[in-house]
């Protein structure tokens, strides 16, 4: 496993990062009506989101794809959600993430080591994400679950928290 | 972005700003062309990879952060592709690439290095910046109109 980390989530400022709310697809156009957008491979447009399903859990879910245009957003997604029991990544719906997004993934795993907490990805089938953790030998080294459902239950508490909100339980 | 056709390959190039925002850019352009060559998509993931890695070795070592452009082709000829990615910065080109994952650098060009079927990182145009060529061959097809042959099995 990832050791502790030279940052334990050194700032502790919540409510510093600025996260992007997914978009409701469900958009009613010039015509009055309502359109909805494919979520596919096409759709490329990258977001962060951060939810606390449930007492001492933290989702960071990132949906498509994710550079060093969006490392330090998601770098502030995961910090933030540290400051829960569990961290639960989410990169199910993830269609792209280079050396700058592992990068920050190590380090949230090493800083949730040295914090005495969990940090767990959920891949799903994603072959993309999966192939790229592969080929730099992290794919063994982080603690994964099959899916959020898994995760929830494993790892979850009974009480559901206001979503979206990053104040701490 | 721009073309360039001779007998035996095709070129589109694309000159894009040296900020982390453009390298969608990149992907979304090789995706364009690699779509009209057939590429298939496992190795379409692999090329995105290695050029967003290539590209991001610019702007943050290359440029430091700073201003700068940089310059990319993809090639295909035969059946491979053939991607230059130069900028003209301050040079990361001596940085010799590691077998091992360094988090403090090096993880890209060690991608680059996992990813392709070769390339190679020098000075630029006129000794300035750095120039890294990496090639990839495309499952033994590229469409004939792009300069490919047949040369493995293709299911089309």
């Amino acid at each position: 496993m990832i050791g502790p980390g030279s940052r334990a989530s050194e700032d502790g400022v919540l409510g510093a990062v600025t996260l992007r709310p997914l978009i409701d697809r469900s958009s009613t156009g010039p015509d009055g009506l309502k359109h909805t957008q494919p979520s596919n491979e096409h759709d490329r447009e990258p977001r962060v989101r951060l939810e606390h399903p449930a007492t001492g859990i933290s989702v960071v879910r990132l949906v498509g794809e994710h550079d060093l245009a969006t490392r330090d957003e998601v770098a502030a997604a995961i910090d933030s959600a540290l400051m829960r029991d569990v961290v639960v990544i989410d990169l199910t719906t993830t269609l792209f993430i280079d050396s700058s997004i592992l990068h920050v993934l190590v380090k949230g795993a090493q800083s949730a080591s040295a914090r005495g907490s969990r940090l767990v990805l959920v891949l799903g089938s994603n072959d993309s994400v999966i192939q790229t953790l592969e080929l730099v030998g992290l794919l063994p080294e982080f603690e994964r679950t099959d899916s959020i459902e898994a995760a929830l239950a494993n790892f979850g508490g009974s009480t559901p928290t206001r979503d979206d909100d990053p104040t701490p339980t | 972005v721009k073309g360039e056709t001779s007998d035996h390959a095709q070129t589109v190039s694309l000159n894009i700003p040296a900020k982390p925002q453009y390298l969608a850019l990149c992907r979304l352009a090789l995706h364009g062309v690699a779509t009209c060559a057939a590429v298939d998509a496992p190795t379409l993931r692999e090329l995105k990879l290695a050029l967003t890695e290539a590209c991001t070795n610019s702007i943050i070592h290359g440029y430091r952060g700073g201003q700068g452009s940089i310059d990319v082709s993809l090639t295909f000829s035969g059946s491979q592709l053939v991607v230059v990615v130069e900028d003209a910065g301050a040079g990361f080109w001596s940085m010799a690439p590691t077998p091992d994952v360094d988090f403090n650098g090096g993880m890209g060009l060690m991608l680059i290095h996992e990813l392709t079927d070769g390339f190679e990182v020098g000075p630029g145009t006129d000794g300035r910046g750095t120039r890294l060529t990496f090639t990839k061959q495309l499952g033994g097809w590229v469409r004939p109109e792009l300069g490919g042959t047949r040369t493995g099995n293709h299911s089309q």
